[in-house]
């Protein structure tokens, strides 16, 4: 009966459990959809959609490309918009977007900091604070209200076009690269969603933008959309390093398998049963050493050495340390001399009740060595 | 809990299911160099995954071909009484009634102290029946079941192995070794030959009559049996011996300290194989025998019995005693015997004289039961304490111990001398010359007359 009751409840278990992980499956599905910064179809905040779907209304020649840049083609009448791209340490993309601009092409590179891309060159600047400011920004002559968040501006040399300005140093220049141009602005949030209708971004983009008119204008996504960031992970390593992974796991998973499945009982260990007869001796050894009962110890060892001597050579416990050592001369291996001293240092040391520890273990190894000597076999 | 490792068991296919062994882990690391190799040139996600599975799906269809569970059938003869130092042989039968050839390899749920080397890779034909033999050797002493036995079943490629686990309960006694004891009954005389222990049977005046045998230079002339002389023409003589039909009680300890280890087994395993043996020389000299099994409590007892039957009994009784972790109570094991033997009896104990002498009541008892009985105690000498005594005083600690044994060793054969006095002698023996030297200690008191 309990049995039964202890199985209903075990099933109520699990079925709570399986709606649990249903619910939270249909709450995150409803959660909403993340998307990359700067990416045209994004509607979120960050998202460059807008923008986009404007240009696409208004008849011009907008296009998304995701391809990776070595795969890029053109025919030297585009005008490609970077969107604070990632700083690139390999030198092959770089060298493709040169080349790119070289064939007549435009590249509107925007990035909050685009020092070590396209040979551009940065200065820090200290406006007060960190938090976005509204600044006036000069366009053509022109002010502006535009919002900073960059807190670097641009170096420029003598060939330059400067496009934007503000108190602090230019905010985007124009430099000819080959056939082709280079327009770079620190300001690529005033592209989203969020800030595009804000201030007076739109006018300062459609001034910028205006320099593709009669071209088709690229937003280059490379690296935006997760598609293709997987295969950028994967091309991370070479491919037997794949092949060695998938493999390895798969042969660990087997070795495991083969080492580690139980052929025979379970056998308890020996060890708790075992005992030697040494306990009691060990137990008072510690027992002795920590009340430093050096003196006892000696007593101890001097009677057993008086027992060894009697039952070797018959000499009584009557006779002290004096006679017995006396009567030992000429039996054992120690000079007579020797064994006096040993007497008359012996009964002094068997006094003394307070005994150091040095002293204890030099007349442990006298007593030893003239124990030794006694059971020495002839 | 238990029902989690109920399914912790299922899910691993606890005892069953099925291995990949060595060959297959060297053929598919031979696969992965090869997928190696061609990955210099050329790589695609599809290849790989579609490669792998096909090379394990094809490994494991294999398994169709390794006899299963319902088609072998194993047996185990094995049997229930073994001599614990003495080797025996275990034979598996395994009936294969598939129509596929394999290889088996087998562990069997014996004990660890049952020495073994269980055989491996052994050739299983199709529809035929295999023996597996296997030898073990135990260690020790007691009452052991011994049930499952693992297979594990190989094919022909042998890529992978089947485990199969089939429940045969069998039980086996192993006794104590009675190698000591059977020296003994073959030859007394010779078993005692380094102890110099004769058994006098010459000794006139006592005892009873033995036998008729030819008189030979030495024999008392005074037991000369002229009647048998005049009928065979040759001189004969009278013999006797002691008399039969005494009583001795033998005590065992089997308290916490008899669990101590010696180089070969522990205390109470060489104190019961003396006992035995010196219960064959009694038995097999006509005295009667008791024994007496405790702890703090006592464990077991076999009422007095004569005759070599009753040597089973007593083994059957004793033979799965075991250390108890508790001190031994000397006092009750004293009244017990007093309560169960009347009669004036020899008491032998078995135990360790280090835990005896430092109990000073037991000395009252002693003196009590001295009165009626004859006592002695045996006990096994400590080769550990020889050695402390023995040690350089390196430290302090080493030292100290070295000390405190002398300090033991001392005082341990004081208290002896002075129970001797009192005539309760006790005896510590090395190990392996424990039963004999029990065994010549009762021939003594015997040729002594003392019972």
């Amino acid at each position: 009966m309990k049995n039964n009751r202890d199985k209903k409840i075990y099933l109520y278990g699990v079925f709570a459990f399986i709606m649990l992980i249903i619910v939270s499956m249909l709450s995150t599905s409803n959660s909403p959809k993340e998307y990359p910064n700067f990416v045209t179809e994004s509607p979120s905040p960050t998202g460059t959609k807008a923008l986009y779907t404007y240009l696409q209304e208004q008849d011009i020649e907008v296009e998304t490309q995701a391809q990776h840049p070595t795969e890029i083609t053109s025919d030297g009448r585009e005008v490609r918009m970077l969107m604070n791209p990632s700083i690139s340490t390999d030198e092959q993309i770089a060298d493709q977007y040169k080349d790119y601009m070289m064939d007549g092409n435009t590249i509107i590179l925007w990035k909050y900091n685009p020092d070590g891309l396209f040979e551009l060159e940065t200065e820090p600047v200290h406006n007060g604070s960190d938090e976005v400011q509204t600044v006036e920004v000069q366009f053509n002559n022109q002010p502006y209200d535009a919002q900073m968040e960059s807190n670097v501006r641009l170096m420029t040399k003598e060939t330059d076009q400067v496009l934007l300005e503000d108190e602090f140093g230019v905010v985007g220049l124009e430099r000819q690269v080959g056939n082709g141009t280079l327009i770079t602005i620190l300001e690529p949030g005033w592209l989203t969603n969020d800030f595009l209708t804000e201030e007076e971004h739109t006018a300062l983009v459609f001034h910028i933008l205006s320099s593709a008119e009669g071209q088709t204008l690229v937003f280059d996504q490379y690296k935006r959309n997760s598609g293709e960031q997987i295969r950028s992970h994967f091309s991370l390593y070479p491919d037997w390093a794949y092949v060695l992974l998938v493999e390895g796991i798969l042969l660990t998973i087997l070795l495991l398998w083969h080492q580690g499945k139980r052929f025979g009982p379970i056998l308890p260990v020996r060890e708790e049963h075992v005992r030697f007869s040494d306990e009691r001796i060990r137990a008072l050894a510690i027992w002795y050493l920590k009340g430093k009962n050096y003196h006892t110890s000696l007593v101890d060892q001097a009677n057993f050495l008086r027992e060894v001597i009697r039952e070797r050579y018959g000499i009584p416990y009557s006779k002290d340390w004096k006679e017995r050592l006396e009567l030992l001369d000429n039996q054992i291996n120690i000079p007579a001399k020797d064994l006096q001293v040993f007497a008359k240092e012996l009964e002094h040391i068997l006094q003394q009740e307070n005994i150091h520890k040095q002293t204890y273990l030099q007349w442990s190894k006298t007593i030893n060595n003239i124990r030794k000597e006694v059971e020495k076999d002839e | 809990m238990k029902r989690f490792k109920n399914w912790w068991d299922r899910l691993l296919f606890r005892d069953k299911g099925i291995v990949p062994t060595g060959r297959l882990l060297l053929f598919y690391s031979i696969f992965t160099i090869f997928l190696l190799i061609i990955s210099f040139w050329r790589f695609s996600w599809l290849f790989l995954g579609i490669s792998t599975v096909i090379v394990l799906f094809v490994s494991i269809l294999e398994i169709i071909f390794i006899p299963g569970k319902k088609e072998v059938i194993a047996k185990r003869i094995i049997s229930g009484e073994i001599e614990r130092y003495e080797k025996s042989t275990v034979s598996i039968s395994i009936q294969n009634q598939s129509n596929y050839d394999g290889m088996v390899r087998l562990v069997d749920e014996i004990p660890a102290s049952f020495q073994t080397i269980f055989p491996s890779n052994v050739p299983l034909h199709k529809e035929k029946e295999t023996i597996v033999d296997y030898t073990i050797f135990p260690q020790v002493r007691g009452k052991y079941v011994i049930d499952k036995l693992y297979l594990r079943i190989r094919g022909k490629f042998g890529l992978w192995e089947r485990q199969i686990t089939t429940s045969l309960p069998d039980e086996v006694k192993v006794i104590p070794n009675l190698s000591e004891t059977k020296r003994y009954l073959e030859s007394a005389q010779k078993y005692l030959l380094h102890e110099g222990i004769k058994i006098r049977k010459t000794k006139s005046g006592v005892g009873e009559f033995s036998k008729v045998r030819n008189y030979v230079v030495g024999d008392d002339p005074r037991k000369i049996n002229w009647r048998q002389s005049a009928k065979l023409q040759e001189v004969m003589t009278n013999e006797f011996e002691p008399e039969h039909g005494k009583n001795m009680v033998i005590l065992i300890d089997c308290g916490r300290m008899m669990g101590v280890e010696l180089t070969e087994s522990n205390r109470l395993e060489k104190s019961i194989e003396a006992a035995i043996t010196l219960a064959a020389a009694a038995l097999d000299n006509g005295d009667y025998v008791t024994v007496i099994i405790f702890s703090k409590e006592i464990k077991a007892v076999v009422p007095a019995g004569k005759g070599l039957a009753h040597l089973n009994t007593i083994l059957q009784t004793i033979y799965s005693v075991q250390v108890d972790p508790q001190e031994s109570n000397y006092p009750l094991a004293m009244q017990y015997v007093q309560s169960i033997q009347s009669k004036r009896s020899m008491i032998i104990l078995f135990s360790d004289v280090q835990t005896f002498i430092h109990e000073d009541h037991n000395l009252l008892y002693m003196k009590k039961i001295r009165k009626k009985h004859l006592f002695l105690m045996m006990g096994i000498e400590d080769q550990l304490l020889q050695q402390k005594i023995r040690t350089e005083p390196v430290s302090a600690l080493h030292t100290m111990q070295k000390s405190v044994a002398q300090k033991h060793l001392l005082y341990q054969k004081e208290v002896m001398l002075k129970w001797q006095k009192h005539g309760l002698p006790m005896i510590e023996a090395p190990a392996e010359r424990l039963a004999v030297t029990a065994v010549s200690q009762y021939i003594h008191t015997l040729n002594r007359g003392l019972l």
